[in-house]
C-alpha cells in the first residue's frame, strides 16, 4: 500500500515537473511582441506532438483590416470548384479500384463522374476560355464557330495528353509521369508563346482595318466601314487557334489515363479520357457560345450608331486581340 | 515569387501537416508530412519503383525524391517561412521518407531553415501552399505543431493569413502556423 502511494506520488511529481518545464506551448500571442492577449490553448511537453485539434476559432481574430483579393465571391467559387474536383478525383480513383476488383456494373457512374470532373476542371484558368472570348471579340463568328472553337480546344487538349502519355508509356512503362511532365512543360511554353503571337496577329488585323478605314474615308464613312472591316472567321483560322491553344497536354487527363493503365485497364483509360474530354468540351462550348453572343450584341448595338459602327468593331477587335495576347503572356510568365 | 496569382488550376492534391523544429541553437527547419491524392501518388510511386516490387529501395527512394521535390526547389519546396518582412530560403532537404497509406503516397521530410535563438522573442509564420495552384495543398495547421528542447521557450498557434500583406497571393482558406521562440 505504502509503495503504491509512493509510486503515485513520484508519478505526480514527474507529471508536474514535465508541465513546469514544458518548452512548447500552443497559445495565442500577439505578433508585435506584446503578450497582452496571450491565452494558453494547449500545453504539451517537449518533443511530443499535439494530439487534438485546438479550437482555432478562439485564437487571434483581430488584425483583419486588410482585405485579401481572394475574399471575392468569384475566388471563393473557384476554391469551391477546386475542392469539388478533389472529391471527384478521389471518387474516380475509388471507382477504378472497385472495377479492377470486379465491380464492372459501376462503369456508367464512373463515366458520369469523369464527365462532371471534366466540366469543373475546365472552369479553372488555363483551358482557353479567355482566348475563345478574346478571339470572338476580335473576329466575327457564327454560333457554330463558337461551339467549334470551344470543342476544338478541349479535344486537342485531351488528344495531345492521351497521345503523349501512350507514346511515353510504350517507351518508359510505369516510369512515364515525370517524363510526361517534362514534355508538357516544354509544349506549354511553345503553346503560350504562340497564343501571344495569335493575340498580336489579331491586334495587327485591327490596326490594318483602322488604317484601311482612315484611307477609305473619301468614299464616305459608311462605305469605308464596309471596305475596311475584316470578314468573318474561317474554319482554317479556327483550326489554327484551337491547335495553338489546345496543344498543351492536359495533366489531369493524363493522370487518370495512367492510373487506369497501371491497373491494366486500357479500354477504361480511353473511356475515361473521352468522358473527361466531353465534360471539358461542354464548359468550353458554353464560353464559345457566350463569346459569339457578346460579339453579336456589340455589332447589333454598333449598327445603330451609323458611321461609328466600323470604329466600334475595330476597337472590339483590338480589345479581343489584347485579351488573347495577355492571356498567353500571363500563362507564359 | 509571391506576386504570382493563381493562374493554374489544380492537377495534384495534397493534404499537409507540418512541425516547426528547434534545437538548442534556434529554429532549424520544418518537418513536412505530405499525403498525395491516390491518382498522382500512384503515378509517382510507380515511376520510382523501378523493379516493380512495391517497395522502395534506397536508390528508388532517391529517385522519388528527385521526381517529387527537386522540381519544387525553386519554389522553396512550397514552404514559406516569414521572418519579419522576409521569406527565409530553404537550405536543404533531410530525412526523406516515403510510405504508402491506404493506397496514398505519404512523404515525410525536413526542410532546413535557420534562425538563431536569442533572449528576445523571434517571430515566424510558416505557410505551406502553392500560389500557382498546380498542387492544391490543404495544409492542416490545426494539427501542426512544434518540437523543441527544454532550453527553449516556444509558443505557436494556427490561424488564417488575413492581414499579412506578404501572404496575399495565397488562397483565402490557407492557414499559417504562427510561432515565437526565445531562450
Amino acid at each position: 500500500m505504502r509503495s503504491s502511494v509512493a509510486t503515485l506520488f513520484v508519478a505526480l511529481l514527474l507529471l508536474c515537473a514535465q508541465f513546469s518545464f514544458s518548452a512548447v506551448t500552443k497559445k495565442k500571442f500577439s505578433m508585435d511582441g506584446s503578450t497582452a492577449s496571450a491565452e494558453t490553448v494547449e500545453s504539451i511537453a517537449s518533443s511530443e506532438r499535439v494530439k487534438s485539434k485546438a479550437p482555432s476559432d478562439s485564437v487571434v481574430q483581430d488584425n483583419q483590416s486588410v482585405v485579401s483579393i481572394h475574399d471575392s465571391h468569384i475566388f471563393c467559387l473557384t476554391e469551391n470548384f477546386a475542392d469539388q474536383q478533389k472529391k471527384l478525383r478521389e471518387n474516380i480513383a475509388a471507382k477504378i479500384t472497385a472495377m479492377k476488383n470486379g465491380e464492372s456494373g459501376i462503369i456508367w457512374t464512373f463515366l458520369l463522374i469523369c464527365f462532371l470532373y471534366g466540366m469543373l476542371h475546365a472552369l479553372g484558368p488555363g483551358h482557353g476560355k479567355s482566348i475563345v472570348v478574346g478571339y470572338f471579340l476580335a473576329r466575327k463568328g457564327k454560333w457554330k464557330h463558337g461551339i467549334a472553337l470551344g470543342a476544338g480546344i478541349t479535344f486537342t487538349h485531351t488528344l495531345s495528353a492521351v497521345i503523349l502519355l501512350f507514346v511515353l508509356y510504350g517507351i518508359l512503362k510505369a516510369a512515364v509521369f515525370p517524363s510526361f511532365e517534362l514534355g508538357r512543360q516544354g509544349i506549354e511554353k511553345v503553346s503560350y508563346g504562340l497564343v501571344c503571337f495569335t493575340g498580336l496577329l489579331l491586334i495587327g488585323i485591327a490596326v490594318h482595318d483602322l488604317v484601311k478605314l482612315l484611307r477609305s474615308r473619301h468614299i464616305g464613312e459608311n462605305k469605308a466601314g464596309e471596305v475596311a472591316v475584316s470578314k468573318n472567321t474561317s474554319w482554317k483560322e479556327l483550326i489554327g487557334v484551337a491547335a495553338v491553344t489546345g496543344i498543351v497536354p492536359c495533366p489531369a487527363v493524363a493522370l487518370i489515363v495512367l492510373f487506369c493503365l497501371l491497373n491494366s485497364m486500357v479500354a477504361l483509360a480511353l473511356a475515361s479520357a473521352g468522358a473527361v474530354c466531353v465534360g471539358m468540351t461542354v464548359t468550353n462550348m458554353l464560353f464559345g457560345i457566350a463569346a459569339v453572343a457578346l460579339k453579336k450584341g456589340i455589332d447589333k448595338g454598333a449598327a445603330k450608331t451609323g458611321w461609328l459602327a466600323a470604329y466600334i468593331h475595330i476597337v472590339a477587335s483590338f480589345a479581343g486581340g489584347l485579351v488573347v495576347f495577355l492571356a498567353g503572356l500571363f500563362m507564359l510568365c | 515569387m509571391m506576386a504570382t496569382m493563381s493562374w493554374a488550376h489544380p492537377h495534384v492534391f495534397a493534404d499537409v501537416t507540418v512541425q516547426a523544429v528547434f534545437d538548442e541553437t534556434g529554429f532549424i527547419g520544418v518537418q513536412n508530412h505530405w499525403e498525395y491524392d491516390e491518382i498522382y501518388g500512384t503515378s509517382m510511386f510507380a515511376a520510382a519503383d523501378a523493379n516493380g516490387d512495391g517497395l522502395l529501395s534506397k536508390k528508388e527512394l532517391e529517385s522519388l525524391k528527385e521526381a517529387t521535390l527537386d522540381p519544387l526547389a525553386k519554389q522553396n519546396y512550397y514552404n514559406y517561412v516569414l521572418s519579419g518582412t522576409k521569406f527565409l530560403p530553404a537550405l536543404n532537404v533531410e530525412n526523406f521518407q516515403a510510405t504508402k497509406k491506404n493506397g496514398k503516397l505519404v512523404l515525410d521530410y525536413l526542410i532546413r531553415f535557420f534562425v538563431p535563438v536569442s533572449n528576445e522573442y523571434k517571430f515566424l509564420v510558416i505557410v505551406v501552399a502553392d500560389p500557382s495552384n498546380y498542387i492544391q495543398i490543404t495544409s492542416d495547421m490545426g494539427n501542426s505543431d512544434a518540437k523543441a528542447p527544454d532550453a527553449l521557450e516556444v509558443e505557436y498557434y494556427d490561424d488564417s493569413l488575413d492581414g499579412l500583406t506578404m501572404m496575399k497571393s495565397f488562397r483565402s482558406e490557407v492557414e499559417g502556423l504562427y510561432v515565437r521562440f526565445k531562450k
